[in-house]
């Protein structure tokens, strides 16, 4: 007879192990590879090797994040990792999503994606190859060795009395996934963002390679595609997360500023002003250290993201609690920040203090006061000045505790009054910037040319405003209505709104006459026109949803009407049954009003709690009804039982609630004190308010379970008795109600669809922009060679890209 | 150091040191249940966990009423003016920001720490 016949652990998958150990011998090959690959590339004879070395490294960390694979799809619970993120309940797409769902597969994953973008770049990199190789593989080894000690593959512990039963088996269950990250946006969001972050690798790397060598003409046209695509992606990223947080988690709103966001957005912001920065260096020969080191810039600033995100130092002023790394992995991360920062600062100063430098050219030099330099220079400094500050805003915590002081928190309010200052003159940048020329132009000719556009933005905001006095006054911000202004005080919201909207606008409009300007000449310029009305119009969008947004709440019981925002709203119209417990399950709201009904159906559910005599954990996702012009953004929040708080009442006292006399006549027992099963009863007699009278026994029982508590029904109320207090028979009673309260919270807001629209064009016009890029690089002459006397230039001039 | 870097460099550390200064001293104090109560601020961020069994949603007051506990186990009344958050019941901490009132603390906002992102809520 099999002694394991009725044993509830299955048994593990006979590949599992064989494969966990490729993942956790592949990590430490990685390393070793990466670490002898960077020793290599200190030679130039040895550079053929030390690719090989990268390359296989890179191979191996991609083999580790498939072993983490096969083991979340395939279940296999007896590693820690799986069993902590996954379950039996989750689909396949989330069983993948489980992967970067906790610290270690999210590092495997950033880990996996920078070796990826090394490797894809790394054939364009020319005479930088083999520095960038050596740059990259070490950047790589530390990763490498934080997963060595943040490993995914380690085993589940097991109780010494179930050793015996769980020889070759697993638990027959994992923990799943954190409940509010089962959303669709996880199998997407965190690949998109992490391929954004790993592709801030190859441009750091390269970005050193080219300070060690001193020759920053080679590389411009070679990393301006990358760059373009690293920040499409990077900010598609973030707009997605945006998305996430828009949908999931009731925030209301799509960013919050939490240092979490702001990790990700920084490395967008120095990305953008290299990209700048290049095409200035392109022209005009100017800035090229700044350039580079800006192009560095953004994968520092992730690295310090990281440390600050999942070291601790932000545990107790972030929403997020962060898991404490490993401390050795911490130790690595660490050394990766520092080793990257010294690195690109102590090479940018030194190199500041010892190239000479090209001539400017001249065909390219500033004769009016107008002109592309300027334009450049502006948004390449406010951008990166918007990192920098976001940077030093996620940073207090931190300098507090460096001070010794208790923390605080920057909030969204100081961040919004702050950033706008280098928000409207970067938008208003890029509004001329389309229509000058490097040699510039005086006033009179930048206003004739943007007439047009600022005329037809000042229709298209007139024509709005006329709109908006049509919205119903429930949906309408009030001209008495005021909020915080970039210089402090508070002015009229809608004015404000106006204003901003006006210069956005004027953004959009101009980069779009210049659009149909390009088309037939330089079509090569389209792309980077779409990219910035991409990004305006998903700030456009932010920025008229947040401000012009009207909410309500409520708090019905199902079938009974509420008026919100102008619509008769009620819970559960059809008065079916709705079962909390059900995953998933959909809570239907009918509004009707305004000629209209609709009914949207907010996520409202309850899951079992594992510990015993907890109550069941909520889950609450709202639903988003979209009109073209506005959203309509319903939430459900948690059920509402009691009446009132549990109200202590001695015998022969009475307490009123809504007309309702409560009176307590005396305590009863059925069964002896202390034992089991003994009931403890309150006699109360409940008066309505028309004066019928009924006497109830609401009543604690003791079982093996603890106090158990036997309400009665009255009406629409139920009565419980609460505790007892033995000294004088004082009885704690609550009220609940049968049908109980559901909170309900609407919001009206307009012009969200922005958002998503802006994203797409943001979107498409990068790669619109890296691939024609591409295309134009590949006409260019050859690049710079490698002699043995040394690196010589490319002997025509820089290409136009 | 070429000497025409001067300058620009000079303007970016002021202006650090004015961003961050900005953000300092306007950035929002975390207290304890004892400094909230000599703290002055509408914007107090009192963070702690929730008392079990302390949570009362009033649906005729629109408000949630609670009890926190802060990290030196001292106890103070809270409440707040909105619906019960979703996640209450499972909130590994809450941050409540507001001021305090009497020997309450009138909460416009409760941030509530979930579990990261990164990091899994165990089931047992």
């Amino acid at each position: 007879m099999d002694p394991h016949a009725n044993n509830p652990f299955p048994l593990v998958a006979p590949w599992a192990d064989p494969v966990a150990s490729l993942g956790i011998y592949g990590v430490w090959f990685a390393l070793v590879a990466f670490v002898l690959s960077a020793i290599l590339s200190i030679r130039e004879r040895t550079a053929k090797p030390s690719s090989i070395l990268s390359f296989a490294g890179s191979g191996a960390l991609s083999l580790a994040f498939a072993s983490l694979a096969a083991l979340m799809v395939g279940r296999q619970y007896q590693f820690k990792y799986v069993f902590g993120h996954s379950e039996n309940a989750l689909s396949i797409g989330y069983r993948i999503a489980a992967i970067w769902g906790g610290q270690e597969g999210s590092f495997l994953l950033w880990a996996s994606l920078s070796a990826l973008c090394l490797v894809v770049v790394w054939p364009f990199t020319g005479p930088d190859r083999r520095l960038y190789t050596g740059v990259g593989s070490v950047l790589l080894a530390f990763l490498s060795a934080i997963l060595a000690y943040e490993s995914p593959f380690l085993r589940v512990e097991i109780p010494a009395d179930l050793v015996s039963h769980m020889a070759g088996r697993m638990p027959a269950d994992g923990q799943g996934m954190n409940l509010s990250l089962l959303n669709y946006w996880m199998q997407i969001h965190p690949p998109t963002i992490f391929l954004g972050f790993g592709s801030l690798a190859p441009l750091f790397a390269w970005a050193v390679a080219v300070l060690i060598r001193g020759n920053f003409t080679d590389w411009m046209p070679r990393v301006r595609p990358w760059a373009i695509v690293s920040m499409t992606v990077t900010g598609l990223g973030v707009v997605m997360g945006g998305f996430w947080a828009y949908e999931t988690l009731g925030w209301g709103g799509f960013w919050k500023w939490d240092p979490v966001e702001n990790a990700s957005i920084v490395p967008w912001f120095l990305t953008t002003a290299f990209l700048h920065n290049l095409i200035v260096q392109r022209h005009t020969n100017r800035w090229p250290i700044g350039t580079a080191m800006l192009a560095g810039g953004g994968f520092v600033a992730f690295c310090y993201g990281t440390f600050l995100t999942r070291s601790g130092f932000l545990g107790d002023t972030s929403v997020h609690s962060f898991a404490a790394m490993e401390a050795s992995a911490l130790k690595f991360l660490i050394g990766l920040l520092a080793v990257s920062a010294i690195t690109l600062i102590g090479l940018g100063i030194w190199r500041g203090a010892t190239y000479k430098g090209e001539s400017p050219n001249p065909n390219r030099e500033p004769k009016q006061p107008w002109n592309l330099l300027t334009a450049y220079a502006g948004t390449s400094m406010l951008v990166s000045a918007l990192g920098v500050a976001c940077a030093i805003g996620m940073s207090v915590p931190l300098l507090q505790s460096l001070r010794g002081q208790a923390p605080k928190v920057v909030e969204e309010t100081v961040y919004n009054r702050l950033t706008v200052w280098f928000f409207l003159p970067t938008v208003l940048l890029m509004a001329v910037g389309p229509f000058l020329t490097w040699r510039g132009l005086n006033g009179r000719e930048v206003g004739k040319k943007v007439f047009n556009s600022l005329t037809i933005s000042i229709g298209i905001v007139g024509a709005l405003l006329l709109i908006y006095r049509r919205v119903p006054d429930e949906w309408a911000v009030l001209g008495t209505a005021t909020m915080t202004s970039f210089a402090g005080p508070a002015i009229p919201t809608l004015i404000w709104t106006t204003v901003v909207v006006l210069i956005c606008v004027f953004g959009i409009v101009a980069n779009l006459q210049r659009v149909v300007e390009v088309a037939g000449k330089q079509p090569q310029k389209i792309g980077a026109f779409l990219t910035h009305v991409g990004v305006i119009t998903v700030m456009v969008g932010l920025i008229i949803s947040r401000s012009l947004e009207q909410r309500a709440e409520a708090y019905p019981q199902s079938g009974t009407p509420v008026n919100l925002l102008g619509y008769e709203t009620k819970i559960n119209p059809s008065g079916q049954p709705v079962n909390f417990m059900e995953r998933e399950n959909q809570l239907p709201i009918r509004l009707t009003g305004r000629g209209d009904e609709i009914t949207l159906r907010p996520v409202l559910y309850y899951t079992e709690s594992p510990e015993p005599g907890q109550e069941p954990t909520p889950t609450v996702r709202p639903a988003i009804h979209s009109r073209g012009f506005y959203d309509l953004y319903l939430t459900a929040h948690p059920l509402i039982f009691d009446a009132t708080e549990p109200t202590p009442i001695k015998p022969g006292e009475s307490r009123a609630y809504e007309g309702i006399t409560i009176r307590y006549n005396k305590l009863e027992r059925e069964g002896e004190v202390g034992a089991k099963g003994t009931k403890f009863i309150a006699n109360l007699t409940i008066t309505d308010s028309e004066g019928h009278a009924e006497t109830v026994r609401p009543s604690l029982q003791i079982t093996d379970q603890g106090p158990a508590k036997n309400p009665v029904q009255v009406g629409e109320l139920y009565y419980l008795l609460d505790r007892l207090d033995a000294a004088d028979n004082t009885a704690y009673i609550t009220i609940q109600y049968v049908n109980p309260v559901v909170p309900i919270e609407l919001y009206f807001k307009p012009m969200t669809g922005l958002v998503w629209w802006g994203t797409g064009i943001m979107f498409f016009g990068g790669l619109l922009a890296a691939w024609q890029r591409r295309m134009t690089r590949s006409k260019a002459p050859a690049p710079a060679t490698i002699t043995p006397s040394g690196i010589s230039d490319a002997a025509s001039p820089t290409p136009e890209v | 150091m070429k000497s025409k870097l001067w300058l620009p460099l000079t303007i970016a550390v002021l202006a650090l040191a004015g961003v961050s200064t900005l953000f300092v001293a306007t950035a929002s104090p975390y207290v304890s249940v004892e400094s909230a109560k000599s703290t002055r601020g509408d914007r107090l961020h009192l963070k702690g966990s929730i008392v079990a069994g302390s949570v009362f949603p009033n649906p005729k007051k629109g408000t949630v009423s609670f009890t926190l506990k802060d990290d030196l186990g001292k106890t103070m009344p809270v409440q707040y003016f909105g619906a019960p958050p979703a996640n209450m019941g499972t909130a590994t901490e809450v941050v409540a920001i507001g001021k305090v009132n009497g020997e309450t603390f009138h909460a416009q906002e409760l941030l509530l720490k979930c579990p990261s992102k990164y990091e899994a809520e165990p089931k047992a």
